[in-house]
């Protein structure tokens, strides 16, 4: 998951508890026709947005390794390591 | 020279009041140990707390004793807290004691009260100040020894319940004389990577010494300081150390702490899966239901004009009807005739407006025409 790419985008469980507040809207039935489009477009568009979100996450391990003058990450995975800057 | 002749009690009394109005000596901490030891029938205690040089004689009565975690014996070193004041009767001065601690757990666990007294005066283990965990965290930052099985156990839980975690890793000793200031500075470089959305600070169980390091100063006030929200899973489920109360959250172990820190990826994707299918349920249902509507509206509006054809036809008829039966050609039929001037057409109705020689015109029934002349005209 690359949150530093989603900063300005709505936080997961912001974007949940908001679809669920549409679908409960929704389900009520008392919108017009034109709000109720409106309103699943905006869920739809969320439920994308979140599922997009859990699909690119990608498993990653990393130690942070101390040295005298910077931090640097080494990456461990099923035994696996390798230097990475 | 006359001196003063005082009784015994009024002595002893002067010396009682002297004693309970020293403040240094309304709540002290004495320690020693315990020798002549008499757990009374009444529930009280007597006996004497003791150093190598001296002797002080001590009594704990049963409304504080009753939940002594232990029972004092004799040869025990202890800590005591109490006011010294004098039982009059004795003419002996003595401790009053009101909590009593074996001392090797004494001396840490009364440095932990003071600790926690302090920081809580100051707000620290405020709930206002707990910042929430992020349901979905981007990274996720661990301060753990590498080597122990508190580690291993945050990474299986964490990579069970969401295998695409990403993990940051700040290894650190988690025991020791060094343990809290490198405790402290792992805290401080991971809360430094970019992304890190929550923090486990993990220790396996352990004897109070063990667990010392979190019980420090600064490594209390480090997590307070810490701007990302941090869960704690120390020790065992009994375990309450000082990071536990200032962190954001305590777990009871740093499995707990894990389960804390990230949902489960495979229920959420079923959540979000749920939630589109009742979304995409909804237009389709409301589009039925209107065009529903629609239909008995349409229906409804086809009766209403039929019913009004139907009456607009009937009259149309009825008003046709009687045209006809008025109809002045209807009564050709009946016999009549018109007569008419043939150039004219002009209607002729009396006989001053005829002339003999004129021609006329007589309509019968079905448009049969007679051309004629006049040949007399007889006035009626």
């Amino acid at each position: 998951m690359s949150k530093e790419e989603n900063k300005g985008k709505l936080k997961f469980e912001d974007a949940l508890a908001k679809i669920e507040g549409i679908v409960s809207q929704l389900e009520t039935g008392k919108l017009t026709l034109e709000e109720s489009l409106s309103k699943f477009q905006e869920g739809i568009g969320l439920i994308k947005h979140c599922q997009e979100d859990l699909n690119q996450a990608e498993q990653k391990i990393e130690m942070l390794v101390n040295s005298e003058d910077e931090n640097r990450l080494i990456k461990v995975k099923n035994g696996e390591e390798g230097a990475c800057s | 020279m006359s001196l003063k002749i005082i009784s015994v009690s009024e002595l002893n009394n002067y010396l009682k009041e002297k004693l309970e109005n020293d403040r240094l000596l309304r709540n002290i901490w004495v320690k020693g140990e315990l020798s002549n030891f008499k757990h009374h029938n009444s529930g009280h205690m007597y006996f004497t707390v003791k150093d190598r040089e001296s002797t002080l004689r001590a009594v704990m009565f049963k409304s504080f004793n009753y939940n002594l975690p232990f029972e004092p014996t004799n040869g025990t070193s202890v800590l005591a807290r109490g006011n010294i004041s004098m039982y009059l009767r004795d003419g002996q001065y003595q401790l009053y004691v009101e909590e009593l601690q074996p001392e090797g757990y004494g001396v840490m666990s009364l440095a932990y009260e003071q600790l926690k007294k302090k920081l809580q005066d100051e707000g620290l283990f405020a709930q206002e100040r707990k910042k929430t965990i992020p349901v979905l965290p981007g990274k996720i930052g661990i301060v753990s020894s590498p080597t122990g099985a508190a580690l291993q156990d945050i990474l299986t839980v964490l990579l069970r319940r969401f295998p695409s975690a990403n993990i940051v890793i700040a290894p650190t000793q988690v025991q020791g004389e060094q343990a809290p200031g490198l405790i402290v500075n792992a805290l401080k470089k991971i809360s430094k990577i970019k992304g890190i959305d929550v923090i486990i600070i993990g220790r396996g169980g352990g004897t109070l010494e063990e667990l010392w390091a979190f019980n420090t100063e600064e490594v209390a006030r480090e997590i307070s300081r810490c701007e990302i929200p941090v869960i704690t899973g120390i020790g065992h489920e009994t375990d309450f150390t000082i990071a536990d109360f200032v962190a954001d959250i305590r777990a009871a172990t740093p499995s707990a702490a894990a389960e804390l820190a990230v949902p489960v990826q495979e229920e959420l994707m079923q959540t979000l899966n749920r939630l589109k299918q009742r979304l995409s349920r909804i237009i389709p249902a409301h589009l039925n239901q209107r065009s529903q509507m629609l239909d008995s509206l349409e229906r409804d509006l086809l009766k209403a004009i039929n019913i009004k054809v139907v009456a607009c036809k009937s009259r149309f008829m009825l008003a046709g009807e009687k045209l006809n039966i008025l109809s002045p050609l209807s009564n050709l039929g009946r016999g009549y005739s018109i007569c008419r001037d043939y150039q004219s057409k002009k209607i002729i109705l009396k006989a001053n407006q005829t002339y003999t020689g004129q021609q006329v015109e007589i309509i019968l029934p079905e448009e049969d025409k007679l051309i004629c002349l006049v040949q007399e005209i007889k006035e009626g």
